[in-house]
């Protein structure tokens, strides 16, 4: 009989436990698209008033015609099981996780209650016991060419301005070992998404060990030698200014998917720089992860879908769902399995096959 | 910076920069005092780092101005300890202290320390012959003179030169005291403490500086560390800005308090003090108020006064504040005499100000960077300045014969009202010689019929008259007039001191009206040599009159009579020289701010300034310096001390600087000339002493090298900083195996874990079991021996230099903003008007602090 489960989107776990996440260890990506276990592209924020005050204020859209973007990634293991290797080697034992998969892939199930276009299909392996759960190529390549068609090149200085404000916001090296020119002269470096820099991050929601890769904007002081780094990273973003009743709703909306993204692995700060529709960085604003669930539900404006409880219920869908995974596939190397969410098809379940 | 009037020029411009310190008194159970708690709460606000620039306090407790000075050398560190303790209580420090004695400076320096002291040793020595005149002359009325007070000299202030016995007795007094602290201060148990003593090179403030910017420089530093320099040079609110940490204040005495109330003692006031009178200053003293200057507020302040809306580049504050400290300095420093024109007290700084935001939108950049000088940018400063000069001087002019006709129709005025007082007044019995009269002016509080004031005081018609000047004074400064009448009338001591800087802009107006001048007491008592002393060796000069900056010409008499030469190609050689070493000068002193001391050697080698006209073709000039090595703590002794003071020297040495025969005798004349170069005080002319020819100097001195003892060799010798740690210390027990284990690793800490980075080891010297002595010749019940495991000493290096950015660090909080829209209009619409007559006011500015 063929193996063949559906899971209610309308499901929710008892238990909301999870535990606090940390860093087993970091990689970095070269501009040569090699991967290594290091922190050679960590970069660090530096921001201060006196970068915003250009006349006429701060292009995102500048450079935009030698972005040197990345070819096809949709999630290749490479880097990631390369650090895993290196720091089981290190602790001289093996990773203790159940499954191990991209923080971005679990970011998206987390919020399938509430935010829920996208069609989602992922790939399943088992290996020594560990589940592997990866993007399924094909279905992402799909998108991507989609996307590639429809995207007008508005959208695409759009998303390079998001790239423009991660370079103008951060320092290759650390503050006191920059000169002058470096740090002003940032603006007119070239931009491109594919150096980076990623956390392999340990965490358990209710029975279940994750591990999580993901990428790492950002270190808002210094990466500490002896001590978790998680708490110094920050997550980086770009939105349109707020002008309206209606740009507020809409920014609460991505501060749920910038808090699901940021909680998941335990990154404290998000910091997001405000742009106008010219693409003009007007300013800049701080928020801390943990406030934003407190921050939402104190917001005065009336909401016609109110967002209060959006994290305490997308956080127990994600428990049942990922402890559900862990119970449900069969330890069966030889296999894969799909979890797949197709909105056309049915809105309100996943469905789990070989 | 030794710009005298600057603190007070400051705090009058921007207000809200200063606020009093809150004290707090020990409070009395029974017959027992309990001590200020340092570990409660501190009422002014918590703080993480302290930095004393410690010349500040051992001056004044050493040989105070104002009262007796301590007997001995132990007194004097017991006195120390006392103030220090002071401090401490007033600023509780949770992180850090840093302790920082002046070592030995910079050759740039090093001119302006000779110059006092050699002035200072001078005065010392007419001081010492008023006292013998005095005693001869009462021993003469057939009074009996104490033998204590007629064997007694007074103490020489040179000694606070590094390498001296006095400094080595200072530094190991503050190790035992910072100890004892450590050990038994609940409020000390988790603290570092840096001690900077006089063997490490550089002057106090700027090792602190260095200590700032290394911690900067560290990934993990708190960028909202708050930091409190304590110290007396104006130019730590310069530094305190130069550092760009937001989170800073100044502490100090509060100078004008003290202008006013107390007058400068001369050893000859001793023979005639009694033991009341002793007492009383020595609690005056003690009481002295104290004061906050928030850095972080004159900022505020600047953001408003430097802010310039169109520019062809971005306005940045923090360069913006550079260039203002740039021009600040400009107006008057240590390495540097001032250009003719530009006078803090003829509002110099506003001048180039005025100038800088006209050209500013003009230029490229601003006129330093992290600094260094943009010499372009220079060069347009001061052309726009020559063009002001003549100005400049002609105004000068005027304002001095005005104040010259008033002092004169003052000094009428004065008789008649000692006429008056003769007269009328037998009937007011005290006070009555210290009450001054002023018939001319209004008195807008008191009822004429009744004679009630404002403050419900009833006086006699003759009591308003006698005390008009009070009554305006008040009146003015919207004081309570009785209250300052009443100690007018009682104590004429304190209420001179009520009137602090707290209420500064208000005594502002006061001053111009106040017939008896503070500055003119001064005068007489000060500038002794300037008119009645024929025992004076030096010869007082003032070309002023003939050069006659206010007439046409001046420039060529100017450089006539200055070099003594007619000859026009060496005044134009000589004034090209002048102007490079300037444009050297003001690079070096930058650089000294900004980035730490630039070169050990470089001086400027002239005792005047150019003209702002003579700075042309600045873009020639290529500066460079040598980093070099500091001197020696005995050639930096040998180069600043006059003979007078040879007994801080090693034996060896002395001859070098009396013998007639000795190679080096040219650099300690006994007699040289003083200019006045206009200015009114001694202490303001300038010494025409030579300048030390350092390959000759250094060559004699070393040649004594081996005759030295190990004492003196152990005195000669250059160190590093220690850090001292309380047991509470998150450091300690790891600290404290290193000395266990004898592990000699040198392990580099950053700041996350206590706020302080850098490189630390054991210590040869320090033995943790042992146990470390009080030394000190002073009887005392509250200090003991210490069992050293209390506390730890290691050696501490700072982080590696590098180079300083004038930026805000990532993760700065801002405070909350304290000028209101009122205060910032008063800075954008205001016309100088309250500061404009500043010439009255002389502080002291003959201590290097
Ligand atoms: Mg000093």
């Amino acid at each position: 009989m063929e193996f063949s489960k559906v899971y209610p989107l309308q499901s929710r776990a008892q238990d909301a436990s999870v535990k606090q996440p940390k860093e087993l260890i970091s990689y970095s990506r070269d501009i040569e698209g090699q991967y290594r276990v290091d922190d050679s592209q960590l970069s660090y924020f530096y921001l201060p008033d006196s970068q915003l005050n250009v006349p006429g204020g701060i292009d995102l859209q500048a450079g935009f015609k030698d972005f040197r973007a990345n070819g096809e990634d949709f999630g290749e293991f490479t880097g990631l099981l390369a650090a895993l290797e290196a720091y089981e080697r290190k602790i001289g034992a093996k990773t203790p996780a159940n499954i191990i998969t991209w923080r971005g892939l679990m970011r998206s199930l987390m919020l399938l209650p509430f935010v829920n276009r996208d069609r989602i299909v992922l790939n399943i392996v088992v290996f020594d016991g560990q589940i592997f759960i990866q993007q399924d190529f094909q279905n992402a390549r799909e998108a991507a060419e989609l996307e590639k068609l429809t995207q007008s090149d508005l959208n695409k200085r759009q998303i390079y301005s998001g790239y423009k404000f991660e370079k103008i916001a951060t320092l290759s090296k650390p503050w006191a070992q920059c000169s002058r020119k470096e740090i002003e002269q940032r603006n007119k470096l070239p931009v491109n998404n594919i150096e980076q820099y990623a956390t392999v991050v340990k965490t358990s929601f209710g029975k279940t060990g994750l591990v999580m890769g993901a990428e790492v904007d950002c270190v808002f002081d210094y990466k500490p030698e002896d001590a978790d780094p998680l708490p110094h990273y920050v997550e980086l973003k770009t939105t349109r200014v707020l002008d309206s009743p209606q740009a507020v709703f809409s920014f609460e909306n991505k501060l749920l998917k910038f808090w699901a993204q940021c909680f998941l692995v335990g990154i404290p700060k998000i910091i997001c720089g405000f742009r106008d529709d010219n693409l003009i960085l007007r300013t800049v604003e701080e928020y801390k992860t943990e406030q934003i669930p407190v921050m939402i539900k104190n917001n005065p404006l009336p909401n016609r879908h109110p967002s209060k409880n959006k994290f305490m219920q997308s956080l127990k869908f994600f428990n049942g769902l990922i402890n559900w995974i862990n119970e449900t596939i069969p330890r069966d190397e030889t296999k894969t399995y799909r979890l797949v969410f197709d909105p056309a098809v049915n809105p309100n379940y996943l469905n789990l096959s070989e | 910076m030794g710009v005298p009037a600057l603190f007070r020029w400051l705090s009058r411009k921007y207000p809200k920069i200063i606020s009093p310190v809150i004290e707090e008194e020990p409070i009395v159970v029974g017959d027992v005092e309990q001590p200020v708690q340092y570990s409660n709460p501190n009422p002014n606000g918590e703080l993480d780092n302290l930095y004393l620039d410690m010349n500040g306090i051992v001056h004044p407790c050493s040989h105070p101005e104002n009262k007796p000075p301590p007997e001995t050398e132990a007194e004097m560190m017991v006195e120390i300890f006392r103030y220090t303790d002071r401090v401490l209580n007033m600023a509780r420090p949770r992180k850090l202290l840093m302790i920082a004695v002046d070592g030995v400076a910079p050759r740039a320096k090093m001119n302006q320390q000779r110059s006092r002291r050699f002035r200072s040793a001078r005065d010392a020595a007419l001081a010492q012959e008023e006292l013998e005149r005095q005693i001869q002359e009462r021993e003469m009325r057939g009074e009996e003179i104490d033998l204590a007070i007629k064997g007694k000299k007074s103490w020489d202030s040179n000694s606070i030169t590094p390498g001296t016995p006095f400094m080595d007795i200072l530094a190991r007094s503050l190790r035992y005291w910072v100890a004892y602290k450590l050990a038994n201060d609940p409020g000390w148990a988790s603290l570092q403490v840096i001690i900077s003593d006089a063997t490490v090179p550089g002057e106090g403030e700027h090792k602190i500086m260095n200590f700032i910017r290394s911690q900067r420089s560290d990934p993990e530093y708190n960028p909202n560390t708050t930091h409190c320099i304590y110290g007396l040079d104006a130019d730590l609110i310069f530094l305190g800005l130069a550092t760009h940490e937001p989170h800073f204040k100044v502490l100090r005495e509060d100078v004008f308090a003290k202008d006013q109330a107390q007058r400068q003692l001369k050893l000859a006031d001793q023979v005639n003090m009694d033991e009341a009178t002793r007492q009383r200053l020595l609690a005056a003293d003690q009481k002295k108020p104290f004061l906050w200057l928030h850095v972080s507020i004159l900022r505020e302040y600047l953001e408003v006064e430097l802010n310039i809306p169109r520019l062809s580049f971005n306005f940045d504050l923090e360069r913006a504040i550079d260039d203002w400290v740039f021009m600040c300095f400009f107006v008057g420093n240590d390495f540097l005499p001032h250009l003719p024109s530009l006078d803090v007290r003829d509002n110099g700084i506003d001048i180039l100000v005025d100038i800088w935001k006209r050209v500013l939108p003009s230029m490229k950049d601003y006129l330093t960077c992290d600094g260094k000088l943009n010499l372009e940018g220079v060069e347009t400063l001061m052309s726009h300045l020559a063009q002001k000069e003549d100005e400049i001087f002609r105004k000068r002019y005027e304002g001095e014969r005005r104040r010259e006709e008033n002092d004169k129709r003052r000094k009428l005025e004065r008789e008649q009202t000692n006429a008056v007082k003769n007269q009328l007044l037998k009937t007011v019995t005290k006070g009555k010689e210290k009450a001054p009269i002023m018939p001319t002016q209004n008195m807008t509080l008191t009822s004429l019929t009744t004679g009630e004031t404002a403050g419900g005081l009833k006086m006699t018609n003759s009591e308003i008259v006698q005390n008009i000047n009070t009554i305006s004074k008040a009146n003015a400064a919207n004081k309570n007039v009785a209250d300052i009448l009443k100690k007018a009338l009682f104590n004429n001591t304190e209420a001179n001191g009520n009137a602090s800087a707290v209420s500064v802009v208000k005594e502002a107006e006061i001053e111009e009206q106040e017939p008896i001048d503070v500055s003119e007491k001064k005068r007489s008592a000060s500038a002794a040599f300037n008119s009645d002393s024929e025992q004076s060796d030096a010869e007082v000069i003032d070309t002023t009159d003939s050069i006659r900056l206010w007439e046409p010409g001046y420039k060529t008499r100017y450089y006539q009579q200055k070099f003594e030469t007619t000859d026009a190609e060496e005044i134009e050689k000589i004034r090209k020289d002048m102007v490079r070493c300037y444009v050297e000068g003001i690079s070096w002193a930058l650089l000294y701010y900004f980035q730490g001391c630039p070169s050990w050697n470089w001086y400027y080698p002239y005792h005047y300034a150019p003209f702002a006209a003579d700075f042309t073709n600045l873009s020639d000039i290529k500066v460079e310096f040598k980093q070099g090595t500091p001197f020696r703590p005995f050639e930096q002794l040998m180069s600043v001390l006059p003979a007078a003071s040879g007994h801080n020297l090693p034996e060896v040495f002395r001859p070098l600087m009396s013998e007639p025969h000795s190679e080096i005798i040219d650099f300690y004349p006994t007699d040289f000339k003083i200019d006045m170069n206009g200015a009114k005080m001694a202490w303001q002319g300038i010494c025409l002493l030579p300048f030390i020819d350092e390959t000759r100097l250094l060559k004699t001195v070393r040649e004594k090298y081996s005759e030295l003892t190990e004492y003196e060799i152990e005195r000669n010798t250059n160190r590093n900083e220690v850090l001292f740690l309380g047991r509470k210390n998150k450091y300690f027990d790891k600290f404290l195996k290193f000395y266990e284990t004898k592990n000699k690793e040198e392990i580099y800490i950053h700041a996350r874990k206590t706020g302080l980075a850098g490189k630390v080891f054991i210590m040869d010297k320090f033995d943790p079991k042992g146990t470390l002595k009080y030394e000190l010749d002073v009887a005392t019940d509250q200090y003991f021996d210490i069992s050293n495991d209390t506390y730890l000493a290691m050696e501490y290096r700072l982080p590696a230099k590098v180079n300083s950015k004038s930026m805000l660090l990532a993760g700065y909080r801002p405070h909350l903003k304290l000028l209101t829209q009122q205060d910032k209009d008063q800075i954008v619409y205001s016309s100088n008007k309250f500061y404009r007559n500043n010439r009255n006011f002389q502080a002291r500015n003959d201590i290097d602090y």
